[in-house]
């Protein structure tokens, strides 16, 4: 049973050009419980294991743990950023929050619904609210399809238009990512990757979704372009009130987009705070090591920052160090790392740390 | 590596018994019994017997599947069995005539490689040129010309001009290679130039391939130069599917062997299994298709344990 | 002194079905000894085409170097024989490229592949330049490297394939180092380790390097001299606080503002550069590249093509409009 929470409500900004669509949108979104309000996704303990199979008969031999215990929340209307580098498992975690791996172990509530006792039937209307964007603007998008029928896929399968409104529903998805109307009748190969991107995220609207993954979607795209498309992704989000979890391996445009980041490295959680605490107080030393190695683009600035140069490589998500996964890397490691997993703890204001070195994190008493 | 060889001569087995049991099936289901064959042969020779004597000598009353078990087995032993008309055992008849058909195929997969890589690797580099043209062209044709009929041509005319005809009588390699090779020169030319077609463009495709590679273009900005090039990085990475392609066209090569023995007069396996089956002799042909089977299975496995020697990044499992 | 480099009106066009791609279109800059120069530059920029034809790797079909000079240590480079060109690569001027994963022959090892230049430029024996070989993975900081050496490309991460393809570039201690996005394919701290290591070594061996990226940071950080090019053409030129801190092209402030800043509030808001970055093939040679997407452009801009003028010294840029730029340069962090 949920307790009442205090009603702050969430300020929603609407721009000057709210239009009747838009607010007719919100309103079909799925209604929450008023209690709940504020969280719309919750994700408990979440594993992700792959099985490492050997033989002719597929023995199981070994797994990759791509999430290993990973726990966060988020507010309606927020975006959480996700950042880490290779074998991060943070694409997973995307992957796993839309349902296109069935989750090892650990929970996943969504509006306060845990997904994993979901009916099929129920399983399916929630897919029209949680839509996932990739990176590869130029795989995803199949090329024998016309725009249109890109963006009606969704809609057609879950019967939310019909006839005369399907024409409408793309011109409408087409101009809210800033793309021109004809283009509906063109092809993908005709579309630069920033351009085909946009559809992207239009055929993701589509379904008038209320929470959206998006997973590297401007990692290949050029400087310009991603800040273009990230502006509108902000826009979107302003507009429609959609919440969005960000998953990307730029630290600089993760953190400008999201309202709170989780930094991962090797299926685990280090560090998940406001993106404002991630640059002025990063705790962990990953995270300290992650923002020295993004360069600044000002030499002033830039060259009189403290370089910290982790040593060594990534260690294999099949075997993880016995303690800490950063210990074989980190330079303040001690016994006790090596040893020991650190716990995922609130070290004051929401802002959580795995790490033994960071004070009030070490149960054992200061050190 | 010895333990994967070990388990794919372990697979063999299921696979050499599941060719066995298609043989033998199909042999006995041609039209025409050897007993028949046997009676009248008999019966021309002068003696009278009955279908029923021979087959209980033959051991035929039995039902098939025992017959099937007691070849199976026996070949286990190295016994293949007698050949139902000659007074000799299937295995030396094939083991005298499987030399020819081997130095055959050998010789013909050399003097393939021989001219199709050097000029596909040739025609690759020179993308394009007019000897690039003129040399796919001429491989076209190859291909679409039929290996018996260029026989026939190689045969005939040499005979009509000049008088020239390849040595008919076979004498081995050891004995005497000159004239050994005197025989086999032409029909391995033929069976060069048929496979010469298909082989050289695919060594140019994939030669053209492998050229567009990034390291091809790293390997230029160290200043080697373009022979280096061509056989350090293009060739040893071009040859992974080249491999393959060879390995495939080998039971090809021994199949057609059958019709070069038949022209040039050598006496192979090829020439032995198409007379034994005229004369139903189950045995020999069982024999021979078998010996076939296990050259192909034992020639993959050779293309497959060179991948790992030619590429470093193949794990044999 | 003069200069190690020295490129004069470079022309290097491709053609594709019958349209004429001009990848670097007269494009002139200097690189002095020891010094880092940067090329920033999008996709369609040109930027890695300049520094390709610098070792004439422009594969023909279809790109063709047209014109200029390239002048190295005071030699044209357009004007050498093959024979002369080979002996310059790997030799006075190395190389590494982008995706070290494919960069790397496959069947070889990595001592192997190192090797070769020694054998080739310093005629060293085989045991010499091995032993050389295992010495350089050691300066580029790969543990273990007797074994290392021996062992193939995919057998290790891709920070060590870079590595060991910057030990293979440097391994005949050349003036010059051309890096095509050296970075781009690597995970941040990797990225990091690299450049650092890359960093260091030329400056114990005083190697030039010409590094170029997309990476706005990363030029911040290493540059001496950076030039930002645009439609093949080279818009602007300078020291990294010219250029960042005080520039005068409307591209680059476009760019500028477009990288979201880590040490800065939120409230810093992205600015966005309207349009795509330009289809080579549509680029007319009597205009200016960017005026289509400019806010500043004016008539002559789509008329006349921009000579590059100094403004300040050794700060050079390409637009009529440079002056108007002064307020949103001026309004920079």
């Amino acid at each position: 049973m949920a307790e009442k929470i205090k009603s702050t409500s969430v300020e929603l900004p609407i721009g000057g050009e709210t239009k009747e669509i838009i607010d007719e949108r919100i309103k079909k979104q799925a209604p929450v419980p008023k209690e709940l309000e504020k969280q719309i996704l919750k994700v408990d303990h979440l594993k992700m294991y792959f099985p490492v199979t050997k033989g002719l008969l597929a023995r199981q031999v070994a797994a990759v743990k791509a999430v290993d215990d990973v726990s966060f929340s988020i507010k309606r209307g927020e975006t959480l950023g996700i950042v880490g580098e290779s074998g991060s498992g943070k694409s997973t975690v995307g992957n796993c929050i839309v349902r296109n791996y069935n989750i090892t172990d650990g929970q996943i509530f969504y509006n306060n619904q845990d997904l994993s006792k979901l009916g099929k039937g129920e399983m399916r209307k929630l897919r029209k609210e949680v839509q996932m964007i990739t990176q590869d603007p130029y795989a995803s998008l199949d090329p024998r399809m016309t725009i249109s029928d890109i963006i009606l896929e969704g809609p057609r399968i879950h019967k939310t238009v019909r006839g005369k409104e399907e024409r409408e529903l793309v011109g409408q998805m087409l101009e809210l990512v800033g793309l021109n109307r004809s283009f509906k009748d063109r092809h993908p190969h005709e579309f630069s990757g920033g351009q085909r991107q946009r559809i992207s995220i239009a055929r993701g609207l589509a379904l008038n979704p209320a929470f959206i993954v998006c997973d590297e979607v401007v990692s290949a795209l050029d400087v310009s372009i991603q800040a273009q498309i990230v502006g509108l992704l902000m826009h979107i989000q302003e507009e429609l009130d959609i919440t969005y979890i960000f998953i990307g391996h730029d630290l600089s445009v993760v953190r400008h987009i999201s309202h709170n980041v989780a930094v991962m490295y090797l299926g685990k959680i280090m560090e998940l705070t406001s993106s404002d605490a991630l640059y002025k107080t990063p705790l962990h030393p990953y995270t300290q090591a992650l923002i020295s190695a993004a360069p600044i683009p000002n030499p002033t600035v830039d060259r009189g920052r403290e370089r910290i140069l982790l040593k060594g490589e990534i260690p294999s998500p099949i075997n993880p160090p016995q303690g800490c996964n950063f210990c074989t890397r980190c330079k303040y490691a001690d016994e006790q790392c090596m040893q020991e997993e650190p716990e995922f703890l609130d070290v004051g204001g929401g802002h959580f740390v795995a790490c033994h070195k960071v004070p009030g994190t070490n149960m054992k008493g200061g050190h | 590596m010895g333990k994967y060889v070990t388990k794919r001569i372990l697979l063999l087995v299921p696979t050499l018994l599941i060719v066995c049991i298609i043989v033998f099936a199909l042999m006995r289901m041609i039209p025409g019994s050897a007993v028949d064959m046997i009676v009248y042969r008999l019966g021309q020779a002068g003696q009278q017997v009955s279908a029923a004597d021979v087959e209980a000598k033959l051991g035929m009353d039995k039902p098939a599947i025992w017959q099937f078990f007691i070849w199976f087995i026996g070949i286990f032993r190295g016994d293949f069995g007698t050949s139902l008309f000659q007074n000799e055992s299937v295995l030396s008849m094939i083991g005298r005539q499987l030399m020819a058909t081997l130095e055959l195929v050998i010789l013909t997969l050399i003097l393939t490689n021989v001219i199709s890589i050097p000029l596909g690797l040739y025609c690759a580099a020179r993308q394009d040129s007019i000897s690039d043209y003129t040399i796919r062209s001429i491989s076209i044709v190859l291909m679409a010309l039929p290996v018996f009929w260029i026989a026939t041509l190689v045969l005939i005319y040499p005979a009509l001009w000049w008088q020239y005809a390849p040595p008919a009588t076979y004498v081995s390699f050891f004995t005497d290679p000159i004239q050994n090779l005197k025989m086999f020169f032409v029909p391995s030319l033929l069976g060069a130039l048929s496979q010469t077609g298909h082989q050289l463009r695919t060594v140019r495709t994939v030669t053209l391939e492998t050229l567009r590679q990034d390291y091809i273009r790293t390997a230029w900005s160290k200043g080697i130069g373009e022979g280096r090039i061509m056989l350090r990085y293009a060739f040893r990475n071009a040859m992974i599917p080249v491999i393959t392609v060879i390995g495939g066209s080998i039971p090809g090569l021994i199949g057609g062997s059958v019709i070069l023995e038949n022209m040039f007069n050598i006496p192979g396996i090829g020439a032995q299994l198409v007379n034994s089956l005229d004369n139903r002799d189950y045995p020999v042909v069982q024999g021979c298709v078998l010996i076939f089977a296990i050259i192909v299975m034992v020639v993959n496995l050779i293309v497959d344990i060179s991948y790992k020697w030619i590429d470093p990044r193949v794990e044999l499992e | 002194m003069e200069e190690l480099l020295e490129v004069r009106h470079l022309k290097t066009y491709f053609y594709n079905n019958g349209a004429e791609l001009r990848a670097a279109d007269d494009l002139s800059y200097t690189v002095k000894k020891g010094e880092c120069v940067a090329i920033i530059g999008e996709s369609g920029s040109g930027k890695s085409v300049s520094a390709l034809s610098i070792l004439r790797l422009i594969p023909f079909p279809p790109g063709l170097i047209m014109g200029g000079e390239i002048l190295f240590q005071g030699k044209d480079l357009l004007k050498l024989s093959d024979k002369e060109i080979q002996g310059i690569r790997g030799s006075k001027i190395g190389m590494i490229f982008q995706e070290p994963g494919t960069a790397l022959n496959p069947v070889m090892t990595i001592g192997a592949q190192i090797m070769e230049p020694l054998i080739i430029h310093k005629n060293l024996g085989k045991k010499e330049a091995w032993a050389e070989a295992v010495e350089l993975l050691r300066r580029v900081d790969i543990p273990n490297p007797e074994e290392r050496a021996r062992q193939y490309p995919h057998q290790f991460s891709g920070g060590m394939q870079q590595r060991a393809m910057i030990a293979m570039a440097m391994s005949c201690n050349p003036e010059l180092l051309i890096a095509d996005e050296p970075t781009t394919a690597l995970d941040v701290t990797v990225q990091a380790q690299v450049l650092e290591q890359l960093n260091r070594l030329r400056a114990e061996s005083d190697t030039a390097l010409i590094i170029i990226t997309h990476n706005l940071g990363i030029v911040a950080r290493y540059a001496d001299s950076v030039k930002i090019m645009y439609g093949g053409k080279i818009v602007e030129s300078g020291s990294p606080v010219d250029i960042f801190e005080n520039p005068h092209h409307p591209y680059t402030l476009g760019l500028i503002r477009a990288v979201p800043r880590l040490d800065l509030s939120k409230d810093y808001g992205l600015h966005t550069i309207e349009g795509e970055p330009p289809d080579m093939s549509k680029i007319s040679p009597d205009s200016c590249a960017f005026a289509k997407r400019c806010t500043y452009a004016i008539e002559r801009c789509q008329n006349e093509r921009p000579p590059l003028e100094e403004t300040r010294p050794g700060h050079f840029c390409a637009c009529f409009q440079k002056n108007e730029t002064k307020a949103e340069r001026e309004a920079l962090v």
